[in-house]
């Protein structure tokens, strides 16, 4: 098993240009998989997911001079840019002047696609049920309930407010609630 | 059923084996991608880059040389003058140009 390595330490080996590759390593040892679930999340589709890591991956090395934040920011900062390549992604399906939200059909086919247990099953009704609320609510849902975020480190992913934040929790959660109760047995 | 009754599960297939694989992919590319331009060319690349340049550069100079000996020489085109244009070419110049220390060698 891999020890957990602290952020302190990547970012430390980033900043240097001599352990950036390795630093860049270990970074995606920390995050990789969680990127990849936070996108997948987002886009639903598997090839989507994977294309969009790929750019991320690409972005975070590439940018990563430009990140002047401490350890504790580095995880808000990788994400904020998975968020950024991913909605990209959906807003290049979408016409123009068409809200991602426009796309919930096609994310609800591709989920029904992709779906590997029961119909109806609890994890499929959630994700459902998320793919029925606005884009921000369902970010915001995702991060703080999947990811286990604090509203701080969301505020920095998506540049929103705090409080707007809590009431896009809210508000997402109570709708899910209501969801899962009309729709389970 | 609650949301947390659900849990963090997603309805999709395990990628136990490929999310591995592809964060390896997603890394190593992202690194190579991301080195810079002259560590990422092969020695045959450079090579292959220097003879075009000569070559091009080659052309070159030989197009600039090829149009300089197509320039007719002073001496040429004084000598196609006749007589009576050399005298007038003189007188005018002579007039215009007083300051000129030109030697005229008729």
């Amino acid at each position: 098993m891999a020890l957990a390595i602290d952020d302190t330490t990547i970012l430390r080996a980033l900043r240097q240009p001599s352990n950036r590759e390795q630093g860049f390593r270990m970074l995606m040892e920390q995050y990789g998989e969680k990127l990849y679930w936070h996108i997948r999340r987002i886009v639903i589709g598997h090839e989507d997911a994977q294309d969009v890591l790929q750019d991320s991956a690409l972005l975070i090395y590439r940018h990563i001079d430009r990140f002047a934040g401490d350890a504790d920011q580095l995880r808000s900062w990788v994400y904020r840019i998975a968020t950024n390549e991913a909605l990209q992604l959906l807003r290049s399906h979408t016409h123009i002047f068409q809200s991602i939200d426009a796309l919930r059909p096609e994310l609800l086919d591709k989920l029904h696609a992709e779906n590997d247990t029961q119909e109806a099953s609890p994890e499929y009704l959630l994700q459902e049920a998320l793919l029925r609320l606005p884009t921000q609510q369902r970010l915001v849902f995702n991060m703080r309930y999947f990811d286990d975020m604090s509203y701080d480190d969301i505020a920095h992913v998506t540049g929103k407010k705090v409080g707007t934040l809590k009431v896009n929790y809210h508000y997402a959660r109570t709708k899910i609630e209501e969801y899962l109760k009309n729709h389970t047995l | 059923m609650t949301i947390e009754e659900i849990g963090k599960k997603m309805p999709f297939r395990e990628e136990k084996d490929y999310v591995p694989q592809l964060l390896a992919l997603s890394t190593e590319s992202a690194l190579h991608a991301g080195r810079p331009a002259v560590a990422r060319r092969s020695p045959l690349r450079i090579v292959a880059m220097l003879a075009v340049l000569l070559t091009v550069g080659g052309a070159g100079w030989l197009m600039l040389h090829q149009h300089e000996d197509q320039q007719p020489p002073l001496d040429t085109f004084l000598d196609n003058m006749s007589d009576e244009d050399l005298v007038l070419l003189k007188d005018y110049c002579d007039e215009e140009m007083l300051a000129s220390d030109w030697e005229w060698d008729l």
